[in-house]
């Protein structure tokens, strides 16, 4: 049987797959959802088109990172053709460990890159 | 709630039709959504033809970089990281293919001594025998029976040739009588079994696709090295001698890269199956 790379220990995730982990974060988020908490949680320095999300959400999907939920909203309040998705606990192993990482990064460069003003 | 799609709707599917037919069969609808949303609320705040055309040119771009994106790296992960590491089996696996290729290719640069020859040979089926495995062992989750039949004559003629230079140390014309003619169709066999696996390999759309048509090739050139053709003898000697040596190395080489992929890459989606089903 082939093993999984543990979370700690896989090379970084690129941006916009932290970012979309990050916007599903504890919730359930259909596509526009993830694309306009993706944009909140970075100031709009981060604009995904359906391209970027798509594409992101079918890579996730393959990795396991994610899932699709299996509950659908109320027609009458919601359109059934969206699909919301969730991370698994892969997804959130990956996601904390790829924070943890960021902290040790922002940690290193504190003392000199970032001034004494933070 | 479902409403008839506008205009914009409507062109915007028909632009996904740029990204992969399977990505498309899964994602259109939601993209189509997602892009019906955006554009509303595009509108809604405002300035309507201007916010549309800013959308629009937003959604070009999006679409020429992703829909590239999704054709070069279809199988690409969000991280290489994600990808299975190789299993400590399958590294040594790789690792025995990759002796069993060397070691073959040894005869090209060093002067062997006959008592190790068939040593070295013993080497090369027992590292042919280890790649086919591993790669089996990928491709069986995917496609179970071809991988089976791809497999299995490769293993079984691999490991006959292998017994055959065994029982042959030791005697003084092997390739005399019945036992010659066993030993002659336990080649026969081998480079067949391996030319047929490196096709297959070939057929797939793998990292090792051209190490597979390598393999193919070079085995039936190997194969034309047999002494009861005579094809390295007499007047074709010419072109079929050099021609069964270096399809001796490149099959050697061959079996070097694919232990070289065995024993680096983990990832168990090989897309064999989809590829043969396909016809590609």
């Amino acid at each position: 049987m082939e093993t999984a790379t543990p979370p700690e220990r896989m090379p970084p995730l690129s941006r916009t797959a932290l970012h979309v982990l990050l916007a599903i974060g504890p919730e359930e988020r259909h596509g526009y959802a993830i694309m306009g908490e993706v944009a909140r949680i970075t100031g709009g320095a981060l604009r995904l088109g359906p391209g970027g999300v798509y594409t992101t959400i079918r890579r996730l999907l393959d990795d396991g990172l994610i899932e699709e939920s299996d509950e659908r909203p109320d027609p009458a309040l919601d359109d059934q053709r969206r699909r919301y998705y969730r991370l698994t606990g892969l997804g959130r192993a990956v996601a904390a460990a790829e924070v943890r990482r960021l902290e040790m990064v922002v940690r290193a460069a504190r003392p000199w890159a970032l001034g004494s003003s933070v | 709630m479902i409403g008839r799609a506008s205009p914009s709707e409507r062109v915007y599917r028909g632009l996904l039709r740029v990204y992969p037919p399977e990505f498309r069969a899964r994602y259109a609808d939601e993209m189509v959504q997602l892009f019906a949303d955006q554009l509303r609320d595009a509108r809604a705040a405002g300035g309507a033809s201007a916010a549309a055309g800013r959308m629009w040119l937003r959604t070009l771009a999006d679409l020429a970089v992703n829909a590239a994106s999704e054709h070069v790296r279809r199988d690409r992960t969000v991280a290489h990281s994600l990808a299975t590491a190789p299993s400590t089996s399958s590294r040594l696996l790789g690792l025995v293919g990759i002796l069993g290729g060397a070691v073959l290719l040894a005869a090209f640069v060093v002067e062997i001594a006959p008592d190790l020859n068939n040593l070295r040979i013993i080497l090369f089926n027992a590292g042919a025998i280890a790649i086919v495995t591993g790669v089996h062992r990928r491709q069986v989750s995917a496609a179970p029976l071809l991988a089976l039949a791809v497999a299995i004559p490769a293993i079984i003629a691999n490991a006959w040739y292998m017994a055959m230079v065994i029982l042959a140390t030791g005697r003084e014309h092997p390739f005399g009588g019945d036992f010659g003619l066993v030993f002659f169709l336990a080649a026969v066999a081998m480079w067949l079994a391996d030319a047929a696996f490196g096709f297959v390999l070939w057929r797939s759309a793998g990292v090792a696709r051209w190490v597979g048509l390598a393999l193919a090739i070079g085995s039936v050139f190997a194969l034309t090295g047999i002494d009861r053709f005579e094809l390295v003898r007499g007047d074709s000697a010419w072109f079929f001698s050099p021609a069964a040596l270096t399809g001796v190395g490149v099959n050697g080489l061959a079996w070097i890269l694919l232990g070289i992929d065995l024993a680096r890459r983990g990832r168990t989606s090989d897309p064999l199956p989809q590829a043969i089903a396909s016809g590609r």
